[in-house]
């Protein structure tokens, strides 16, 4: 998980800024985080589209909440939950965005105001799974292997694996306990291998020798 | 069995091993575990094996930049502002709803009531009725014209055949009294519509009644009856027509006029019970469309908020 951080990223710094109003830190913030957001918008949404337009109402929502974030203004151990929290109301986007989509099928009403006015074609991920996956045969099974999951299994799977949050920081995300993350990330893990079991002929070669001789 | 139970149970454990969530009396119970167990031996290399192929999964770019402009914060302030003018929209079209129903209910109810009691009290009742009914000139007018008319005969309790007997067995009063009584309250015999006349006439009807009512019958009706005649004149006390001539020379004469009248009545509500009947279906048929109103505007609203907060 590489979040690039630069030698001139002063993460709580730029959170004091943006807690007073300054965009242009926050957007520095942005800037920094959009690249796991957008991903982790992704996994959950399986569509490129609709994570697009989940990623940005998060940061617009977290621009706006900001002030109510607590935690990373002020010590250097605390941004940790600067991410834990962004990604929190990044999965509150992807789920709104869900909702919005299922609400309003293909025949929906105009959006007047043209934050996400754009096709909905929710129903076709299969351009997201491409982009994803395309450099590697392993990320679309994998791909596939993750939407077959229940959603809070996907969930945690994805950042835990995937994003490579620790389960303390997981917990902050998803909002549930520690034994709840390990119990969902066990089960889910559990369900993947049976998956990949199952379509082991799909796997590329290295991922057969550790699990296909049976 | 314990073995089982023992198995199914460090089972779990072998993802926590993985990230390195057990204690170190855990991973010495799993690792003891693991060199007798073949399967769990399997399943760790399994589940490994699926950890960094997700480590792995490649990462995309983000497709543009995601920085906030101070644009994006502005139309989201509109759409957030905007679900409350129509919530407000939705809940005054409810209440209007509400409201048309219940006076249109009052209104039919009212009708009806006096359908079944009326004659004794019908000297008595039209002032406070027609204050009531006061915005439906229509309905107050004809009921005022039928308090008077129907004061004699009372036979009102029963439905419109039993009234048009009695329109057969009495030649024709219900027609000539509130005639006259209409033109001569109002004054407008010749003049605007029937409707207008009588809608002023209204307000004094009670007065003309309590004066023409004890001598119904001789001076408007002509002698002759025929049933055809019977039946127009029930039609004319349907309409509770004011600019009815006084005195009715003739029968064709009779037939002329109501004849034409005939379809205003048909249009006009509640002038008897033939006309009570209908109301009560105006009514209903009215609610029903408030009704309808009411949950199309509730649905429309729901649909509308949950747009906007999407």
């Amino acid at each position: 998980m590489t979040l690039g951080v630069g030698a001139d990223f002063d993460e709580p710094e730029l959170i004091a800024r943006s807690k007073q109003g300054d965009l242009t830190a926050f957007n520095l913030l942005v800037e920094h985080y959009q690249r796991p957001l957008y991903n982790l918008c992704v996994r959950v949404l399986s569509s490129s589209e609709a994570a697009e337009d989940a990623t940005q109402e998060a940061f617009i929502a977290a621009y706006r909440a900001i002030g109510r974030f607590r935690g990373g203004g002020s010590g250097s151990g605390r941004a940790a939950g600067f991410r834990a929290w962004l990604f929190r109301i990044g999965v509150n986007a992807c789920y709104d965005e869900l909702r919005r989509r299922r609400a309003r099928p293909a025949a929906s009403l105009d959006e007047p105001h043209g934050l996400s006015g754009r096709g909905l074609d929710i129903e076709n991920p299969a351009p997201a799974v491409d982009e994803v996956a395309e450099t590697a045969e392993l990320g679309r099974v994998l791909q596939e292997a993750l939407r077959a999951l229940p959603s809070d299994q996907r969930l945690a799977i994805v950042l835990s694996d995937v994003q490579g949050l620790d389960y303390a920081e997981i917990s902050q995300v998803m909002g549930v306990s520690l034994g709840t993350v390990k119990s969902r990330i066990n089960r889910g893990r559990s369900r993947l291998r049976a998956f990949l079991l199952a379509h082991g002929e799909l796997l590329p070669s290295r991922f057969r020798q550790t699990s296909g001789d049976r | 069995m314990l073995w089982l139970n023992k198995h199914a149970r460090l089972r779990n454990s072998l993802s926590p091993y993985i990230d390195g969530r057990l204690t170190a009396s855990e991973i010495t119970a799993l690792e003891s575990h693991l060199a007798s167990c073949e399967a769990c031996r399997r399943e760790l290399d399994d589940l490994r094996a699926t950890v960094s192929a997700l480590h792995e999964m490649p990462q995309v770019e983000a497709p543009r930049s995601f920085a906030i402009t101070p644009e994006m914060l502005e139309p989201k302030a509109g759409s957030a502002a905007r679900p409350m003018p129509m919530l407000g929209t939705g809940m005054r079209l409810a209440g209007a709803a509400v409201a048309v129903s219940l006076a249109v209910i009052l209104v039919g109810d009212l009708t009806l009531g006096d359908n079944g009691g009326a004659s004794p009290e019908a000297g008595s009742r039209p002032a406070e009725e027609s204050r009531a009914t006061e915005m439906f000139n229509d309905s107050a007018t004809s009921r005022s014209g039928e308090s008077g008319a129907y004061a004699p005969p009372s036979t009102s309790a029963d439905s419109s055949t039993t009234q048009s007997n009695a329109g057969a067995a009495m030649p024709c009063p219900p027609a000539g009294v509130p005639a006259s009584t209409g033109s001569a309250a109002g004054g407008a015999a010749g003049g605007g519509g029937a409707g207008t006349a009588a809608g002023r006439g209204s307000d004094e009807t009670p007065v003309a009644t309590a004066t023409t009512t004890p001598e119904p019958a001789p001076t408007s009706t002509p002698s002759p009856q025929s049933p055809n005649v019977a039946a127009i004149c029930g039609n004319v006390s349907n309409g509770a027509v004011a600019p009815v001539a006084p005195a009715v020379p003739s029968p064709s004469a009779v037939n002329a006029q109501p004849g034409a009248e005939g379809s205003q009545a048909a249009t006009r509500p509640a002038a008897n019970e033939d006309g009570g009947i209908s109301t009560l279906r105006a009514a209903e048929i009215v609610l029903a469309g408030m009704l309808v109103a009411i949950v199309a505007a509730i649905v429309l609203e729901a649909a509308v908020r949950r747009r906007r907060t999407a």
